[in-house]
């Protein structure tokens, strides 16, 4: 019995499962960045094979991340991650409370030579003055008497040892806090029409949804954008009501949550409601100007049998560059196709000389007439993403303790020094010794700097 | 002079400096090699001057912000991190060996920037998801973080040729002879993944503070957002492997080959795939 929990031990403690569970979950999370994933899934399980298909979704693949078998990698690595740290923590601990203790064998002659240094005094003068250098150093240094002398010993950065436990806990608490938040957490959307309410929280797919104990009214939502034509600012203003009494309101931006009834909310996403008017304008030049309300599929005869209109598309936003309708007419001279943009101004002086290159964005393609085109009365509604997620505290504070532990692994190290003063014919003979855990590099560094400390004042 | 002027000519700086540490590494002489080290220098600075030029620029626009965000700012940006980490190794070693392999990493950077024609070059305004002031501090350290990875791939390089020729695979000429000794190399190596590791693990913490801000999810398992714990993981593996089963030496240096790749695929492969960070 005893044998086989101590194999359970060993399998735990082992540095092969760390980096086996590493790999696994490496490999794992880079297939979920070639298979597509949850919604994006859909199109392309329609093109697999039933049999493949059928392998798929038992491994579930298309849910990576949330996959059964991912999540058992995490917990694995999680208790693997604690069983060697219980395992390596008492030797850390002795380590962190030892000194390098003299243990009165150590001899001088044991040093190399280029650690040794004389000096001109009798021992008994220069021990005080070592004791004072290493004490700088260290905090704290230990005298021990020896039959030749003394033995100093000092340490610093032992604290360093423990760096490596700080990262260790800060990735359990990134592991719980993302299990606790999956599992006790709240993720949804709230659509609202602009001078709407709206208590609704429909869950992902649209399939479920909640109603919330407050209501959301959205005042006005605004884009604005920039003279390209990217977007510049998408704005909700909000006001959020509780049993017909306004609570509180504020202006929703990407990058500025509100937080509110225990939910945080995002600006995630918004569009235009169907409904508004498209008006059409054509004119000749210096003519009369006319002016059509129309949609998709309208037909109409040009002033003065000129041509035939059919309104081909009418899109919202198209290539980014605001609303525009494409137009075919028909006239003696054949027919031409074109798009008609409502910014076609703004996107002229953007993009000098657009209209000769693509003759497709010219309003005036059919010469001699204009059109030009506005939406009016449209209404905007705006997708905020409410989200409540319990796993954020453990996850700010493992990541927090990560950097932390990281820091304190990486760029600090437990040093050891001991110096050992014996007596020759009335004079001194200093050495020191010095390990490290990590960084030999640095460690032979301050050797060398204290060593110089050690023989200047003897070459007063 | 626009700063895109003065990047298209530091490239050629960059070029010009390569080659000479190329002539020092195989004449032997140390007079090549210094006059490498000062033109590289030179173009440091002049790259810096570009970058602060590139910044003002865009307040001139009336779309301030730091010149790190779009594609091209970060390819620019990534060559100036791995030519600022490459020159103080060269101050505080007092070895000019590592320049012929550090250097053309940015002048290829650089190179791409200047000419790819899908790179756009202009000063873009700031997109929603993007004004907000992590942005600079994520760019920044992960940029930094895949300079010393940067860095470290190059003295595993220099390692593996090391040591071909201490154990009589390859006839050490004066090329082999410039490099240091292996020991050096890889404590140097080392401390490239050590200090991008860290690096890297701020720029994915700033980078989930910041989607939680923007996005309402700290970590949303997007292409970039896996390949960099991807990364994490590849170098948590090689730091373990060392301090843990005492790897050590060739082991260390294919691992940082390794760890690079995967650098590579997290900053320019993922934009093949689909992505929310499809700025960069």
């Amino acid at each position: 019995m005893a044998r086989k929990e101590s194999g359970i031990r060993d399998f735990f403690t082992s540095l092969q499962l760390t980096i086996f569970l590493l790999i696994a979950i490496a490999l794992g999370a880079l297939l979920g960045t070639i298979i597509p994933q949850q919604e994006a899934a859909e199109a392309f399980s329609t093109r697999l094979q039933p049999a493949v298909l059928a392998v798929f979704q038992a491994f579930q693949l298309f849910n990576v991340y949330h996959s059964a078998w991912f999540i058992l990698l995490l917990v694995l690595l999680a208790a693997n991650l604690i069983a060697c740290s219980l395992d390596r923590f008492p030797a850390a601990w002795r380590q962190f409370c030892e000194g390098l203790a003299p243990d009165g064998t150590e001899r001088l002659d044991d040093l190399p030579p280029e650690r040794i240094v004389a000096a001109e005094r009798p021992i008994a003068e220069e021990v005080s003055r070592i004791e004072a250098l290493l004490r700088k150093r260290c905090g704290w240094v230990r005298r021990t008497g020896t039959s030749q002398g003394f033995v100093l010993a000092g340490g610093k950065g032992a604290f360093s040892r423990f760096g490596v436990f700080v990262v260790h806990l800060g990735v359990l608490l990134l592991i719980a806090g993302g299990l606790a938040g999956a599992i006790f957490g709240v993720r949804g959307y709230v659509e609202i029409a602009e001078g709407e309410t709206s208590n609704t929280l429909a869950f992902r797919g649209g399939k479920t949804a909640q109603s919330l104990p407050f209501s959301i009214r959205c005042d006005r939502f605004t884009v604005e954008q920039y003279e390209n034509g990217a977007p510049k600012v998408f704005r909700s203003d909000l006001t959020f009501i509780r049993d017909g009494k306004t609570v509180r309101q504020g202006t929703l931006l990407v990058n500025h949550p509100i937080a509110f009834g225990g939910l945080r909310f995002y600006q995630a996403s918004y569009g235009l409601l169907p409904g508004g008017r498209l008006i059409l304008s054509y004119s000749r030049e210096n003519g009369k100007i006319h002016e059509r309300e129309t949609t998709v599929g309208d037909r109409f005869a040009l002033p003065r049998g000129e041509g035939e209109v059919e309104v081909l598309r009418v899109e919202n936003d198209l290539m980014r560059m605001g609303p525009a309708v494409k137009l075919s007419v028909t006239s003696a001279r054949g027919n031409v196709q074109f798009w008609v943009f409502q910014n076609i101004e703004r996107i002229r002086e953007a993009n000098p000389g657009i209209l000769e290159q693509v003759p497709l964005m010219n309003p005036a393609l059919f010469a001699p007439c204009l059109f030009s085109m506005q939406k009016k009365g449209e209404r905007f509604y705006t997708v905020l993403q409410a989200v409540r997620d319990p796993g954020i505290p453990l996850v700010a504070g493992g990541a927090a303790l990560l950097i932390v532990g990281l820091m304190i692994t990486f760029f600090f190290s437990h040093r050891r020094f001991r110096i050992l003063l014996e007596e020759e014919k009335g004079k001194s003979r200093i050495g020191l010794a010095g390990s490290s855990n990590r960084d030999p590099v640095g460690l032979e560094k301050e050797m060398n700097r204290l060593l110089q400390e050690i023989g200047k004042a003897e070459g007063r | 002079m626009s700063d895109t002027a003065i990047l298209s000519g530091v490239t050629f700086v960059y070029l010009l400096s390569f080659l000479l540490y190329l002539v020092r590494m195989v004449r032997g002489r140390e007079f090549w090699g210094s006059a490498a080290s000062r033109v590289a220098r030179i173009g440091f600075l002049l790259h810096t001057l570009a970058l602060l030029l590139r910044w003002k620029s865009s307040y001139d626009l009336g779309i301030g912000h730091a010149p790190l965000a779009n594609f091209y700012e970060s390819l620019i940006f990534f060559a100036w991190a791995v030519l600022l980490l490459y020159l103080i190794i060269e101050w505080r070693t007092r070895s000019r060996s590592l320049g012929v392999f550090v250097i053309p990493v940015a002048f290829l950077l650089l190179a791409f920037a200047s000419i790819s024609p899908g790179v756009n070059n202009r000063i873009q305004p700031l997109v929603p998801a993007l004004q907000s002031n992590w942005l600079t501090v994520h760019v920044l350290t992960c940029f930094l973080g895949y300079a010393s990875f940067a860095m470290a791939f190059a003295v595993g390089i220099m390692y593996l040729l090391k040591e071909r020729a201490r154990d009589g695979e390859a006839e050490e000429g004066t090329f082999l002879r410039l490099i240091p000794a292996v020991d050096a190399l890889g404590e140097l190596l080392y401390q490239g993944v050590v200090l991008g590791f860290v690096l890297l693990s701020l720029g994915i913490m700033t980078g989930s503070v910041w989607a939680h801000y923007a996005w309402g999810s700290y970590w949303s398992w997007d292409p970039k957002e896996t390949w960099s714990l991807i990364t994490w993981i590849v170098y948590a593996v090689m730091l373990h492997a060392r301090s843990v089963r005492g790897w050590r030496g060739r082991r260390m240096a294919w691992m940082a080959l390794v760890g690079f790749a995967s650098v590579l695929f997290t900053y320019l492969g993922v934009n093949y795939l689909d992505s929310l960070h499809s700025y960069f």
